[in-house]
């Protein structure tokens, strides 16, 4: 299970180098997504889709509220 | 779906996977940037104050009234040792018995908004009440207090520095010191003009209104109308040459005026803009930036509109030229204009 961090350890890790992943729909991650969020929307979340993230650094993920 | 996203990476081989379960809700709500589309809009955060007078609970009141005279708000806020919110002492409570305890006497739960909100939304609901929103981090600030300051929340200063600061800073008159007048833009709007025009075709002349009052409801509403049409603040409006030929612009009066353009290609109009100014008396002594009661932030540069390239409005002042406005308490005029600042010419009609 992945581990569920908060605002500040969110803050933290992107600091560090973490890539954010916003896994809402396209066309909300145009309207507003976090500073330097990559979009990797749920229902296309496969090896080729992240095929492109760095393995080596984190990731962090979120959507809207964690529904 | 975060957490299904994040357990979805891990069986793709991820292993240093974090979830952000408050997400993007909680990163907004904390008034942090963003990016996107939408990243530029005016928030209820943008108004942030913290100059905002406040009480403890057991504080008497005759002691708050003192802190109040010194804030730019006709009110207190009354906050726990954890500074969360509790109640707002109001004038009245504020001018009642000095000895009575701050709890006795306040007004519980005020009202509070996410820091996030849109400021469009906001007007359109705020109606004629006060408003105080509180950021989770119970820092706590409050909205304009009367028609006008909701009004002035629609414009910024034409300064790269003060989103915001100049038009909401100075609503005090100030007649010790010398001032001259300066026409500062409120805000320029813009949107094609399939949705602005018949708003616009609605406005009245200043003769039509009677009364200040009046025309403060007009203005009130002039500003929803603005709101409706989800027009955000934008500066530098330019219109390429290509689409401008005859000026005819609205006389000039004491007061607000609104200057109403349309940029045409032939006999197609291709986009509308409106730009509501206002006539101040500012002072000729700079004022210190100290003394500004908003944090001063750089204006993210404002996209061009995707209609069309504009060339740059005469109106617009340069920036250095501009201190902090005070507004002077003469009452407000309007001047409005419906007919077009531009219209095509011969050679392109």
């Amino acid at each position: 299970m992945a581990t569920r961090i908060g605002l500040k350890r969110l803050q933290e890790l992107l600091a560090d180098g973490a890539q954010p992943i916003e896994v809402l729909p396209r066309a909300e991650y145009a309207e507003e997504h976090l500073p330097g969020a990559i979009s990797l929307p749920l229902k296309e979340l496969d090896a080729t889709t992240t095929s492109t993230l760095d393995r080596t650094r984190p990731v962090v993920v979120y959507c809207w509220d964690g529904l | 779906m975060s957490p299904r996203a994040a357990c979805r990476l891990q069986t793709l081989g991820f292993t240093r996977v974090y979830d952000y379960v408050l997400g993007k809700a909680d990163w907004l709500a904390h008034g942090l940037s963003t990016e996107g589309e939408r990243a530029g809009v005016l928030r209820a955060k943008d108004l942030l104050r913290e100059d905002v007078a406040t009480a403890r609970l057991d504080e008497r009141v005759g002691a708050v009234r003192q802190r109040r005279a010194r804030s730019p708000c006709g009110f207190a806020f009354v906050l726990a040792q954890d500074r969360t919110l509790l109640g707002r002492l109001r004038k009245a409570a504020l001018e009642g018995n000095p000895d009575a305890a701050a709890q006795q006497v306040m007004e519980p739960g005020p009202a509070t908004v996410r820091p996030d909100r849109q400021l469009a939304d906001l007007l359109e609901r705020m109606g004629p009440t006060t408003c105080s929103p509180v950021l989770p981090s119970r820092r706590y600030f409050t909205i304009g207090t009367s028609e006008r300051r909701r009004l002035l929340m629609l414009g910024r200063r034409p300064q790269r520095t003060g989103r915001l600061a100049g038009l909401f800073a100075r609503l005090s008159p100030d007649g010790a010191r010398p001032v001259q007048s300066r026409r500062m833009p409120l805000g320029v709007v813009m949107r094609s003009c399939t949705a602005v025009r018949p708003t616009v075709s609605g406005w009245r002349r200043t003769a039509d209104w009677p009364s200040t009052d009046r025309l403060n409801g007009e203005l009130l509403e002039l500003a929803k109308a603005l709101v409706r049409m989800r027009m955000v603040a934008r500066g530098g409006v330019e219109l390429p040459s290509s689409f401008m030929s005859a000026d005819d612009e609205a006389p000039l009066y004491r007061g607000l005026r609104l200057q109403v353009a349309r940029a045409t290609v032939g006999a197609e109009v291709k986009c509308s803009y409106v730009q509501l100014s206002a006539l101040f008396d500012v002072p000729t002594a700079p004022t210190p930036r100290s003394s500004l009661p908003l944090p001063l932030r750089r204006l993210p540069r404002p996209a061009p509109p995707s209609t069309c390239a504009l060339a740059r409005n005469h109106a617009l002042p340069a920036p250095h030229q501009h201190s902090p406005p005070v507004l002077t308490p003469h009452p407000f005029t309007l001047a409005l204009s419906h007919r077009p600042l531009f219209v095509p010419s011969k050679s392109q009609a």
